[in-house]
């Protein structure tokens, strides 16, 4: 399991994501705005309802 | 694959999807013959999209499950074409079936194309041209996604914001134009995206936002030559990408485990 490739290269990224936190944070911020708006209409919706 | 060749195959392939486009009525008409009732949700969705219609915007059911952005945007092409044409004047079943037909038969594969040429950054030739098509048919023809296209269920107009919102995502990346108004694009259509289907939050943000943090790296990080998995971690921290195609890519430890897995489930079960 720890030759494949597939987590090495999700580790890799989650290394290289540390070397430079702020300017990916950065460049996701819309990403992070329609979170957070998803956040507040489950807030004012009082749960998430789903079907 | 994606410089697929010239070959009958592929010119055959482009009278497809024409083909399918022009039965995509027919199946309107067997499917409005066959079940002139509203069917299952329907029998929700249709009476708040028909209140909507009658401008009783306060109304609401409270058993939907889904934000109200199939009836928003049933209202939005029936006011369009009642301005053109006059009719429709009430909102029926079939009516609103109808609304949820073009968007398969017309919105989705459309900019589903826009979507498929950019994410294979390539330039639209004929021959390409069809493979390109025939991948947006198949993908339209999906058969859950295909089962709701004839009946008024919100899966297809979900499918269609996340898409957008995706065109809107890579143009934003691609860094051509302004990218404020490409960002702002993106922030409308993945807004909208959640008016359509709550569920829409994890393509929208966590996918495409996973998506950007990818490119993000992979834009200045250097590449890791070693497979080492120390030497990747150090190689992260120093901006070195241990990121191997997946046609390349080796499965090889996986099978072990797997087989690992396997063989000592079989020995305990025969313990």
């Amino acid at each position: 399991m720890y030759n494949s490739d597939y987590l090495k290269s999700g580790i890799s990224l989650a290394a290289a994501s540390l070397r430079n936190p702020f300017s990916i944070v950065a460049s996701v911020l819309p990403h992070i705005i329609i979170l957070g708006a998803f956040g507040a209409f489950v807030l004012w919706n009082d749960g998430v309802v789903l079907g | 694959m994606s410089s697929a060749p010239e070959s009958n195959l592929s010119r055959a392939a482009r009278y497809a999807v024409p083909f399918a486009l022009l039965l995509i009525p027919v199946w309107r008409t067997k499917v409005n013959a066959e079940v002139p009732e509203p069917y299952l949700d329907e029998v929700f969705h249709i009476p708040q999209a028909q209140a909507y219609w009658a401008h009783q915007w306060t109304h609401w059911d409270p058993k939907l499950t889904t934000p109200p952005g199939l009836y928003l945007w049933s209202y939005a092409l029936c006011a369009i074409l009642l301005a053109l044409r006059g009719s429709p004047t009430k909102l029926d079943t079939e009516a609103l079936r109808t609304t949820n037909v073009a968007t398969t038969g017309i919105f989705l594969p459309w900019r589903l194309q826009t979507l498929s040429d950019a994410v294979h950054k390539v330039r639209n030739t004929r021959p390409l041209g069809a493979w390109l098509s025939h991948t947006v048919l198949n993908i339209c023809l999906f058969p859950p996604l295909f089962f709701f296209s004839g009946l008024y269920y919100t899966d297809i107009l979900a499918l269609l914001a996340v898409v957008e919102a995706y065109n809107w995502d890579l143009k934003r990346a691609s860094g051509d134009g302004y990218t404020f108004f490409s960002t702002l694009g993106f922030l409308v259509f993945g807004l909208a995206a959640l008016v359509c289907r709550q569920t829409n939050i994890f393509w929208v943000s966590v996918f495409l936002g996973g998506l950007q943090v990818v490119r993000k790296i992979r834009k200045s990080a250097k590449v890791c030559k070693s497979s080492d998995i120390s030497a990747i971690v150090k190689g992260g921290l120093q901006n070195e990408i241990y990121d191997p195609l997946v046609s390349e890519a080796s499965l090889q430890g996986m099978l072990k485990f797997t087989h690992k897995l396997i063989a000592s489930g079989l020995s305990n079960a025969y313990v």
